[in-house]
């Protein structure tokens, strides 16, 4: 990203323009007859000898205000968390816009999470992977904008195999911290992976999962979610409004707070030189045209 | 700065040592000095008939003789703001010499002399009839404060229609164009030009700010060899219309740099 490091320098641009008509230089005076003839030779020279003056000034201030871009490089991501976020994209969540305003809700939470690789898993009928764990965030979020409900079906919901689904991307993974997020307004109702199953994956793996249960109290199993929360070490929530959702994941978010900055580094890459050098190009040129005593011979 | 008594007496030096300096009117008159012979015209005096030219022609010849009366001698200062200046001497007091010169040649000879200063709207006259007089008049230009003077060019016309025939000179740097169609049919005019070498070409190689002595309004000037070339042909273009001007009205006209000798000049231009 393009910035300047001191953009407050540039105001002096104004005042090096207000300088180039009131402050200068008291040079040797003397009557000369005829001047008014002198006005039309002079004039063109003038505006060249002031232009010249300005621009040098506005380089100069410019180097000053320390053009660069910035760059994020993460050299060592073992002490940055690595999340999973696992959505049900089942029938009922397009009951009372629900899904779209758990969309909202991740997006803002994984805007917050800076420093840290997210994956993204829907289920519905059956539980996908939508992007493994990765530092991309744009990526994730335009995914994420492009899933709708019944991108895995309809009918059924396959928590327990997103679950065991989502554990597997933690694999290979080197981080301490591993968290899963997973979200759901109903109950698991295939039997394609057990409980305990999943439960298991999710402990050898070290994966805390925090279970968020959302609507009504009875469409979801919350015994089932909360041994999930509990057996993983983690904690479950449950919220029946956008409001209640939005606390759920800022509590999270507050819960498992990454080292920023740690182990994240900025790569700056200066411009400075650029202006200055062309400030000296001009400042060159200014005194050639001034036709120095050197020149002058 | 030379005193005005230091200018005459360099005057009376240069007028006394050089027979040159004496004048000698170009206008038709009853002086001794002929002329030419010419067709006798209705109104010509019958004492001038030269019988034995008009006996080899078989008509009526006459003698015509240069003036050589006492003539009237209007030496006009233009005093403008521009004449302070000089980079060897200041051009007012070039001036001053020039004035001194023609003005002692010129009462030397006995003839009517006037020298006049126009200056703004208003004309000082000074009747020039000995010494003391012309000393008076050069310590008056020498002391006269030039800054805040413009020209009028109307005033020198409106003066000499007025005058009886004369031998005009008008001395000044002439960066104002005056009119001289109207005086020059009746009166001989010699224009003398007054300007000092740095004018013409400003190679001063600095940066200066300079003051018209006129209205002290101000110009920031960087002054290379390039833009006092430009600034000298600028000039030599205005100089040369004023030229035709002179030539189209047969105005003798010369140039006095302030590090010329002012005699030697004066002798050249109106030989």
């Amino acid at each position: 990203m393009f910035s300047f490091e001191y953009p407050y320098v540039l105001a002096s641009i104004i005042v090096a323009f207000i300088c180039l008509f009131f402050c200068q230089e008291k040079k040797l005076s003397i009557y000369f007859p005829h001047s008014e003839g002198l006005k039309t030779v002079v004039k063109s020279k003038q505006l060249l000898s002031n232009a010249l003056k300005f621009l040098t000034l506005s380089l100069v201030i410019v180097a000053l205000a320390s053009p660069v871009t910035t760059k994020d490089i993460i050299l060592d991501n073992s002490e940055g968390y690595e999340i999973s976020l696992i959505l049900d994209a089942s029938g009922s969540m397009q009951q009372n816009n629900k899904f779209s305003i758990v969309k909202e809700i991740v997006v803002e939470f994984i805007k917050q999470r800076k420093t840290d690789k997210l994956a993204l898993s829907i289920f519905a009928d059956f539980a996908y992977t939508a992007i493994p764990l990765t530092y991309d965030k744009k990526s994730i979020i335009k995914i994420l904008s492009h899933i709708e409900v019944g991108v895995a079906g309809k009918q059924k919901t396959a928590l327990y195999e997103a679950l065991f689904l989502s554990s597997k991307l933690f694999k290979d993974s080197q981080s301490k911290e591993k968290i899963a997020i997973l979200l759901t307004d109903g109950k698991n109702n295939t039997d394609s992976v057990p409980l305990e199953v999943a439960i298991k994956r999710a402990k050898s793996n070290k994966i805390k999962v925090y279970t968020i249960a959302i609507g009504n109290a009875r469409d979801f199993n919350a015994e089932v979610l909360r041994e999930i929360a509990q057996e993983t070490g983690a904690e479950f929530f449950s919220a029946n409004s956008a409001q209640g959702i939005k606390d759920i994941y800022a509590q999270i978010n507050q819960l498992e707070k990454s080292k920023i900055n740690i182990n994240k580094y900025e790569k700056k890459t200066y411009y400075f030189h650029y202006p200055l050098s062309l400030a000296l190009i001009l400042l060159f040129l200014y005194f050639w045209q001034r036709n120095t005593w050197i020149l002058n011979k | 700065m030379m005193s005005a008594q230091e200018i005459l007496l360099r005057v009376k030096k240069n007028v006394f040592t050089q027979k040159s300096a004496e004048h000698l009117s170009k206008m038709r008159g009853d002086g001794l000095d002929f002329c030419e012979i010419r067709p006798y015209q209705a109104g010509d005096d019958i004492r001038k008939i030269n019988f034995s030219a008009s006996g080899k022609t078989g008509e009526l010849q006459t003698n015509v003789f240069n003036e050589d009366r006492q003539i009237n001698v209007v030496i006009c200062v233009m005093l403008s703001s521009s004449l302070h200046f000089g980079s060897v001497r200041l051009k007012n007091e070039l001036i001053a010499e020039i004035v001194a010169h023609l003005a002692y040649s010129s009462i030397q000879q006995k003839n009517q002399t006037k020298l006049v200063f126009f200056f703004n709207n208003e004309q000082q006259v000074f009747q020039l009839d000995n010494m003391g007089s012309l000393l008076v008049a050069t310590e008056a230009l020498l002391n006269f404060d030039l800054l805040k003077i413009q020209i009028n060019p109307e005033a020198l016309s409106t003066y000499l229609v007025q005058q009886a025939k004369s031998l005009v000179f008008v001395i000044g740097d002439f960066y104002q164009s005056i009119d001289y169609s109207m005086i020059a049919h009746k009166n001989q005019i010699n224009a003398i030009l007054v300007r000092d070498p740095l004018e013409e070409l400003p190679l001063f190689g600095t940066e200066l700010s300079l003051k018209n002595a006129q209205n002290n309004s101000n110009i920031e000037v960087n002054f290379d060899k390039k833009l006092a070339k430009k600034y000298q042909s600028q000039l030599k273009i205005e100089d040369d219309k004023r030229y035709l001007h002179f030539a189209q009205h047969k105005i003798n006209v010369g140039k006095i740099y302030t590090n010329d000798d002012v005699f030697v000049k004066l002798s050249q231009i109106l030989k």
